[in-house]
């Protein structure tokens, strides 16, 4: 079965509009046309004019100066794809890349996992007061990626930080989690997961508000079980909100640099160079912003392609037989 | 199949009495129709018996175990909602198919089972689409062939067809009586529609206000209901109440209201003095057992003021004195509006004022 055939009209409908074409005017010639033909429409227009312009401004030219920064090298000569073919050699950009892509096969699920877990614990009967449990899970949301990272590197310190506290009541030797590349790895983990999966607790959360209640009662009265009726009614259900959850966590977690900065500073040594902290560095640092563009289009076309992968594979509508 | 027994079900929802000490046995193979206006806890106890609360007090048995403490799925009914409940993200053949599925039946019979009732209940047609996509009556007929697929020892029908067109309502309610006479399996039906109960019914039960008011055949309730309640809610053009006490007149009991002096016989009169001492009662008469005559000089006169004409019949609304009664007449009746008729009461009840209860 094919997605296409749930939403093909209705018999008849088609039949319908087929015999009525020869009594209709002839449709408008395209959309231009249409956009200026009625005085109401013009005003549409001179209305959208503004935000146009301003789109245009803010997310059009840039991709096309972009554009015009890759092919171009950092005296301003035309080099072609020069930019792109010195990337594929540099290794310290595979560093980077391969730990963005790290981070966020880490991230991703982990984020996904604890919001769904938090949006069922608020969604269940067992919380009461529902509001002030929100308000309380997303304050990670309302902090500033800096501050975060500020908060949490204090807490991994050796011998202030909390996170070695239930270590010292065990006997063990404290951690020293930011200067080991493994360790270093963990932590910033555990931070984008504190940081981001508020905001796929406040997606799926919302999801589950969307599950009409009689379908669980049928179900238990169908004769499934809790864990059943979550597998077959929730999950499909808010599957939707999860590809969007699924993304936005994704771009969340890969983007980051905040944390970076304000923790590990990429350190140590390369270990914890994502894209955000090596396109910062090449651009600001380095001042090679000719060059740093070619990975913002890596970028750019990574956070495309998982976010087609997601949309695909988690929201568009698949049958079950 | 199994009786269904529920015995001094009470069920709060916080301060709110929702039912009150409820009995109620369904006979194996019945069809119980628990009739009664919304907030009367009809639906409250159905959701008791396929376990989708808990009662407050009192147990409930299908069969010979008492399932208060049963999970829904351990307790093999069925339950049609009022909204369906379809699974929306399932076709219509995955939603029949979907209690099989949970009990493990083999694939090859799960798509024979599914087939057959869907032939049953002729919606075929919309086993590969979603619910979305089917129309109300079709949608309500998945719900049923969920439940019916299933084989339960008791079906729960919770309005069924309170969400589809009249027409189709018709229809479908000899249909679902059909197919339980067929499947011979206990089904507990519940609806405010009187009509749908008594069409339905091989027992009614009418609720208000959380207690069972009667128990009995459709023609029962009709005919002998228990009380002022019952005589009001059922009876498509409403039973005609007439305030007033009892009175000796030369001899004879007769009751006596502002507007009307009817005799009342003297068994009825034996027993009412015996059940109401005071004598005020109201009494209660239906429409099409009231006769009338277009003579000027008989007892009991009043004028009527509006034909309400139905087609197979017509309703006289006879007006005396600030009360309203409702006549049935035959379809071409000669009487028009503004006429004097002379009415005599052929079959009436009297109900107790103080308690409501029926004088019998």
């Amino acid at each position: 079965m094919t997605v296409q055939q749930t939403v093909s009209p209705l018999p008849g409908q088609g039949a319908t509009s087929a015999n009525s074409v020869n009594t209709q005017p002839p449709p408008p010639q395209g959309m231009w046309s249409e956009l200026f033909s009625f005085r109401d429409n013009r005003l549409g227009v001179m209305l959208i004019v503004p935000s146009l312009l301003a789109l245009i401004l803010v997310q059009f030219y840039p991709i096309v100066y972009n554009f015009w920064l890759i092919l171009t090298s950092e005296k301003g000569e035309w080099i072609g794809l020069a930019n792109l073919s010195r990337l594929t050699r540099d290794t310290i950009f595979h560093g980077a890349l391969i730990f963005s892509l790290k981070m966020g096969i880490v991230v991703v699920p982990m984020c996904l996992l604890v919001g769904l877990g938090l949006a069922l614990l608020v969604h269940s009967d067992y919380a009461g007061r529902k509001a002030i449990w929100i308000s309380i899970l997303i304050i990670p949301l309302m902090v500033s990626e800096i501050v975060a990272g500020m908060m949490w590197k204090i807490m991994y310190h050796p011998t202030l930080g909390l996170v070695n506290v239930p270590l010292a009541a065990l006997g063990l030797e404290p951690i020293i989690w930011l200067v080991k590349a493994d360790t270093a790895f963990i932590a910033l983990c555990v931070v984008e997961v504190w940081r981001i999966s508020p905001l796929a607790f406040l997606l799926l959360y919302a999801g589950l508000n969307q599950v009409p209640r009689d379908i669980y009662e049928a179900a238990a009265v169908d004769g499934a079980t809790r864990w059943r009726a979550f597998w077959d009614m929730t999950l499909p259900y808010i599957r939707p909100m999860f590809a969007i959850a699924t993304i936005l966590v994704f771009v969340w977690s890969t983007r980051t640099i905040g944390t970076i900065a304000a923790t590990t500073q990429g350190g140590p040594g390369r270990a914890t160079w994502n894209l955000s902290w090596y396109i910062y560095g090449m651009s600001f640092q380095r001042l090679k912003p000719h060059y740093a563009s070619a990975a913002v289009l890596v970028m750019l076309l990574m956070t495309y392609i998982a976010g087609t992968i997601f949309v695909r594979y988690l929201w568009v509508e698949r049958r079950s037989r | 199949m199994a009786e269904v027994r529920i015995e001094g079900l009470t069920k709060y929802f916080g301060d709110t009495c929702a039912v009150n000490q409820l009995n109620l046995v369904v006979r194996d193979g019945d069809l119980v129709v628990l009739l009664g206006p919304s907030g009367c806890g009809k639906t409250t106890t159905m959701r008791c018996v396929a376990g989708l609360e808990r009662p407050t007090y009192g147990d409930i048995y299908i069969g010979e175990t008492r399932v208060n403490d049963l999970e829904p799925r351990e307790r093999d009914v069925a339950l049609v909602f009022q909204s369906y409940a379809l699974y929306p993200h399932f076709t219509a053949f995955d939603n029949i198919a979907y209690p099989l599925r949970l009990r493990k039946t083999p694939k090859d019979e799960i798509e024979r089972r599914v087939r057959d009732v869907a032939e049953m209940l002729g919606i075929t047609h919309t086993l590969e689409r979603p619910p979305g996509l089917c129309s109300g009556g079709e949608q309500q007929r998945i719900a049923l062939g969920r439940a019916i697929v299933r084989e339960p020892v008791v079906f729960l029908m919770d309005e069924p067809l309170s969400n589809i067109d009249a027409l189709l309502r018709v229809y479908m309610r000899a249909e679902i009586k059909r197919l339980q006479h067929e499947l011979g399996t206990t089904m507990i039906y519940v609806t405010h529609d009187q009509v749908e109960g008594m069409t339905m019914a091989d027992q009614i039960a009418v609720m208000n206000e959380g207690t069972l008011q009667q128990l009995g055949t459709p023609s029962e309730i009709y005919d002998m209901p228990a009380n002022n309640f019952v005589a009001r809610f059922v009876g498509s053009t409403p039973m005609n109440f007439i305030p007033g006490a009892l009175q000796k007149e030369n001899g004879k009991t007769v009751h006596k209201s502002d507007q009307f002096v009817i005799p009342v016989g003297d068994e009825m009169a034996d027993r009412a003095a015996e059940l109401c001492p005071g004598g005020v009662c109201t009494l209660g008469v239906r429409p099409e057992e009231i006769r009338f005559t277009m003579d000027e000089e008989g007892a009991n006169q009043a004028g009527v003021f509006l034909l309400e004409p139905l087609g197979s019949e017509t309703i006289l609304d006879i007006e005396k004195e600030g009360l309203l009664l409702k006549v049935k007449d035959v379809a071409a009746t000669q009487v028009r509006e503004g006429d004097v008729l002379s009415l005599s009461f052929n079959r009436f009840h009297l109900f107790d004022d103080e308690t409501g209860a029926a004088i019998r």
